[in-house]
């Protein structure tokens, strides 16, 4: 049961800080090596990610995601700042040593969370190519820039095919507009 | 290009590979006019990291031990501010309680912004113009910063009312800007913004000086000087006051919140 985490931690309990770390260590040092050269850069890059969790707990909202998906943003934010300002993104002119993971299928979102299976459902309709843009960029951290190196596409549908995927599970997430009433 | 479809590519690129000071210039004026929020993608970027089959790795346990004992340490030290949060929640009574103490503390400083639009005249827009650039240039400086919506109350001052906060702390400045934020008349009202600080008690929120409305403004900026220093800014809000300020508000009408974004 992993409810309530964050409002604990916003409320001061540190005791709920070892339980956060159970819950989310692993999926951050994950997401986190992905983007990063090597373990030890992906161990400096989860110290700055959990400081940003304690800080931004008070700004969790459970109408706008899950706590995982809550702290996947502030990783994924976390590690872009970090890769801009270290200017080290993982620069690749190859597919070496990007993995074709690819996706969850449709009937396990039980296992991986309903954000992530209704992003799944999305992304099985996708054709490859489209998937292997989304995978390069989200996945693996990969700039536009990168992924045209990678793919051979041109850059005008590597960012086409970003944005329509991104809407597509925006709207299959049933995210509400800013403004608009939720 | 219409500035949806702008906003909704500079969106996307903040979700893939984040953006320079003058893309994000860029997209903070196409989020005022096309009404979308930063994180308008960052949901499914999450959905879509989440749904991925690449197994989980071990947290190493050396790593796991430092990211406990940081955490503890730093989640302790939460203030009674976060604690309570935010402050329209919070009991008025603390403000009545410690005017006495207040009133000693805030010697000279008061008021922080008492002369960038002179009291009882409201500023022309063309006096605005300098502080809408100078924030241009404190975004440009790119570190060290964080831009935070204001969120309108059900004030009558608030119908309509958009725009955002940006703050530095190693400048200890900042500025506000303000769409559809009412009117007032200095002779009768004027408004006031309060920065919370986590490192103080949120009875004492630090003032950061009255300012006004000018009519007929489609959007005015406005310096942050505040005239005690701010450890960590947690919160801003907008008061309506007396044409004095207020030491101690209180609190009868806030007007905007803005207290970040996760």
């Amino acid at each position: 049961m992993t409810d309530g985490l964050m409002q604990r931690i916003a409320m001061g309990d540190s005791r709920a800080v070892e339980q956060v770390i159970d819950q989310y260590g692993a999926l951050v040092f994950t997401i986190a090596r992905r983007f990063t050269r090597n373990p030890a850069d992906a161990e400096d890059a989860v110290q700055e990610i959990f400081t940003d969790v304690w800080r931004s707990a008070h700004r969790f909202d459970p109408a706008a995601g899950t706590e995982k998906v809550f702290v996947t943003t502030i990783a994924r934010r976390r590690l872009i700042d970090r890769l801009r300002r270290l200017s080290n993104r993982v620069q690749t002119e190859s597919s070496d040593g990007l993995d074709e993971h690819g996706f969850h299928t449709t009937d396990r979102a039980a296992e991986v969370g309903v954000d992530a299976a209704r992003a799944a459902e999305v992304l099985a309709t996708l054709r490859p190519e489209q998937r292997r843009v989304m995978e390069l960029g989200l996945l693996h951290g990969l700039s536009h820039g990168d992924i045209v190196a990678v793919t051979g596409m041109p850059l005008g549908t590597v960012k086409t095919f970003m944005r329509r995927g991104l809407i597509e599970v925006r709207r299959r997430l049933g995210v509400p507009d800013a403004g608009s009433e939720s | 290009m219409d500035a949806g479809q702008r906003a909704e590519e500079l969106l996307v690129d903040l979700e893939i590979e984040g953006l320079d000071a003058s893309e994000s210039r860029l997209l903070d004026e196409l989020l005022i006019q096309t009404g979308l929020d930063r994180n308008h993608f960052a949901r499914s970027a999450a959905a879509v990291t989440l749904a991925s089959r690449m197994p989980l790795l071990e947290l190493p346990s050396g790593l796991k031990s430092r990211l406990v004992e940081a955490g503890q340490r730093s989640v302790a030290q939460v203030s009674p501010m976060r604690r309570r949060h935010p402050w329209l929640e919070s009991a008025a009574i603390g403000w009545y309680a410690a005017a006495a103490m207040l009133l000693l503390a805030v010697g000279a400083w008061w008021p922080g912004l008492e002369g960038m639009v002179g009291p009882g005249t409201p500023a022309a827009l063309t006096e605005l113009v300098p502080a809408a650039l100078e924030r241009e240039r404190l975004l440009a400086s790119g570190t060290d910063l964080f831009r935070w919506d204001w969120a309108p109350t059900d004030d009558p001052a608030a119908q309509g009312l958009s725009g955002d906060v940006v703050w530095s702390a190693a400048l200890q400045a900042g500025f506000m800007r303000f769409r559809g934020l009412q009117a007032n008349n200095p002779a009768a009202t004027r408004y006031q913004l309060w920065v919370f600080d986590a490192d103080r008690d949120d009875r004492y929120p630090v003032d950061g000086g009255v300012f006004d409305m000018p009519a007929g403004a489609t959007e005015v900026v406005i310096p942050i000087r505040p005239g005690l220093p701010v450890g960590e800014a947690v919160a801003f809000a907008v008061t309506v006051e007396t044409p004095a300020g207020a030491v101690v508000s209180s609190r009868e009408r806030i007007v905007a919140l803005a207290a970040g974004q996760g």
